[in-house]
């Protein structure tokens, strides 16, 4: 009986707390000021064909993202991006979600406090890009967005950016991790993580994180690209607690004539079954700018997950591909992309085997 | 036939790009000298080239005198733009432009006042503490508070 009174003490302590101390900053130096709003949206259309598989090309209707920024006085802003997306358990198959809605506290200089639904910033894609596809350097995210990086943490963080003369930028957070939803989580355990980057110019970024998450019945939520089932895996499923840790790399320079992102993640997932799995991905995209509008590039993407894994399930993908990037003006631009996928692991279905794909994408924002 | 028609749909394509790319080469680069920073009670009186373009780029949430910080540019309708997106971004008005929405799409600026006229960002600068502009020097007029001046060092 002791503990479950403590818990319900402190949780009513932590949500006084919370409301107490946002309130506190609402209220700091805040002038009466007309909030002003802007309002933007984004989305994008995809055709993909793969000749062994015609029966598999088609037009798709891509992600419709709702965009909203609003000062609310001079240092409290708030951000919010509404995605439409094809969701098949829908009449309509498609399913609004709120991927980012957050309130941002700047509190001195350039450190701020961000309390919200955040994409959690472990590397730099998840960290710029967020849901544009008019951003993309490639039609796709990386293959490790499907399986290990935690999109979202609901929570809060604090976030300093270009401090010093190498422009150091940090983010600390905690939150809902990999298993929970919108509305909430249960048990006390949180996801955490921390990250650094520096800017040595105005096109590099180079930056590291580190994140933790202990998933207690191994059931992704709604906070990650991760599927619970997965369709490579045919054995039993797991569904006890997995103590999920993961680190990144990223190094991105978007100059005015090459381009390059190179994405890489060590993850280890240990199990009380078959204890600790070490899984690895790696994305590369090099990119050359013959001018504004014309960008070809190259992509490299692979993904190993170990034999012992029972949160991903094991798995080794390598994509490599070849495209092409044509900017009609910064709103929009169209993408080709001619990618072969190997799947290295077996496959459910067939057994291992490869994928020529052909894939067109126009994104548009507004 | 087929082997012609495609020569020639490649020779198009290498004119077109090639052409676009001596055309954005053709352009003739800004210097500080063709330009009046503005700002209205930023703190500062003074700054350097490379300065300004860390302002530019979104450097500063807020100043040292904790007045929050505004960025005002030319649109694209403004006849300021290609010269100030050349000079601070190394790039075009469209560049410019989309440095300015992925920055606001990251969460990590606020969005700039894009505005159409040199007289409107010295409007604006004049009503906005906390703000910073820039113009050409040669639409400098009376209207422009002395006291706004930036003065831009090497």
């Amino acid at each position: 009986m002791r503990v479950p009174l403590k818990i319900s003490l402190l949780k009513e302590f932590i949500k006084r707390s919370s409301i107490g101390c946002f309130l506190f900053f609402i209220t700091l130096g805040a002038k009466a000021q007309k909030p002003e709003t802007h309002f933007n949206g984004f989305g994008h259309l995809d055709f993909s064909y793969q000749p062994a598989d015609s029966s598999n090309s088609s037009f798709s209707l891509g992600e419709h993202d709702f965009f909203i920024t609003s000062k609310l006085n001079k240092n409290i802003s708030f951000l919010g991006e509404y995605v439409f997306r094809y969701n098949p358990g829908s009449a309509t198959t498609f399913l609004p979600s709120i991927e980012r809605s957050l309130v941002k506290i700047n509190y001195t200089g350039n450190h701020s406090v961000i309390a919200g639904k955040i994409h959690t910033p472990v590397n730099y894609w998840n960290d710029v890009y967020h849901h544009g596809r008019l951003f993309f350097p490639t039609i796709d995210r990386p293959i490790a967005f499907s399986y290990l990086i935690p999109l979202h943490t609901l929570g809060v963080q604090l976030q300093g950016q270009n401090l010093g003369k190498l422009n150091w930028g940090y983010d600390v957070f905690t939150g809902n991790g990999i298993s929970s939803n919108d509305a909430g989580k249960k048990g006390m355990n949180f996801s955490w993580g921390t990250s650094i980057h520096f800017k040595p110019n105005d096109y590099t970024r180079i930056g590291a994180s580190f994140y933790s998450d202990f998933i207690s019945n191994n059931r992704a939520g709604v906070h990650s690209g991760h599927n619970s089932n997965p369709s490579h895996y045919t054995g039993p499923l797991y569904n006890k607690k997995v103590d999920f840790k993961l680190a990144c790399l990223s190094i991105a320079h978007f100059g005015n004539r090459y381009e390059l992102l190179s994405e890489s993640s060590f993850n280890t997932t240990r199990t009380d079954s078959l204890g600790v799995a070490q899984n690895f991905s790696s994305f590369l995209y090099t990119g050359y700018v013959i001018n504004e509008k014309h960008t070809p590039y190259l992509l490299v993407d692979y993904l190993k997950v170990d034999k012992k894994d029972l949160y991903t399930y094991p798995l080794e993908l390598l994509k490599t591909g070849l495209g092409y990037k044509y900017e009609f003006n910064h709103l929009i631009l169209v993408k080709s992309q001619v990618e072969y996928l190997f799947e290295l692991h077996d496959h459910k279905d067939h057994g291992a085997h490869n994928n020529l794909l052909f894939k067109l994408q126009l994104a548009y924002g507004f | 036939m087929g082997f012609k028609k495609w020569n020639r749909l490649l020779f198009l394509l290498v004119w077109y790009i090639s052409g676009s790319f001596h055309k954005a080469a053709a352009q003739q680069t800004p210097v500080a000298q063709d330009f009046v920073v503005i700002g209205n009670d930023i703190g500062i009186k003074s700054v350097s080239s490379s300065g300004l373009t860390s302002i530019f780029r979104g450097k500063y949430s807020s100043w040292s005198n904790s007045q929050s910080a505004i960025i005002v540019l030319p649109s694209k309708k403004n006849p300021s733009a290609g010269l100030v997106a050349l000079f601070l971004y190394k790039t075009s008005i469209t560049g410019m432009q989309k440095f300015w929405l992925s920055q606001v799409f990251q969460g990590r600026s606020n969005a700039p006042s894009f505005l159409d006229s040199d007289e409107e960002i010295i409007d604006y600068v004049e009503k906005n503490p906390g703000a910073i502009g820039i113009i050409r020097k040669a639409s400098v007029s009376s209207k422009l508070n002395p006291n706004r001046i930036i003065l831009i060092t090497n």
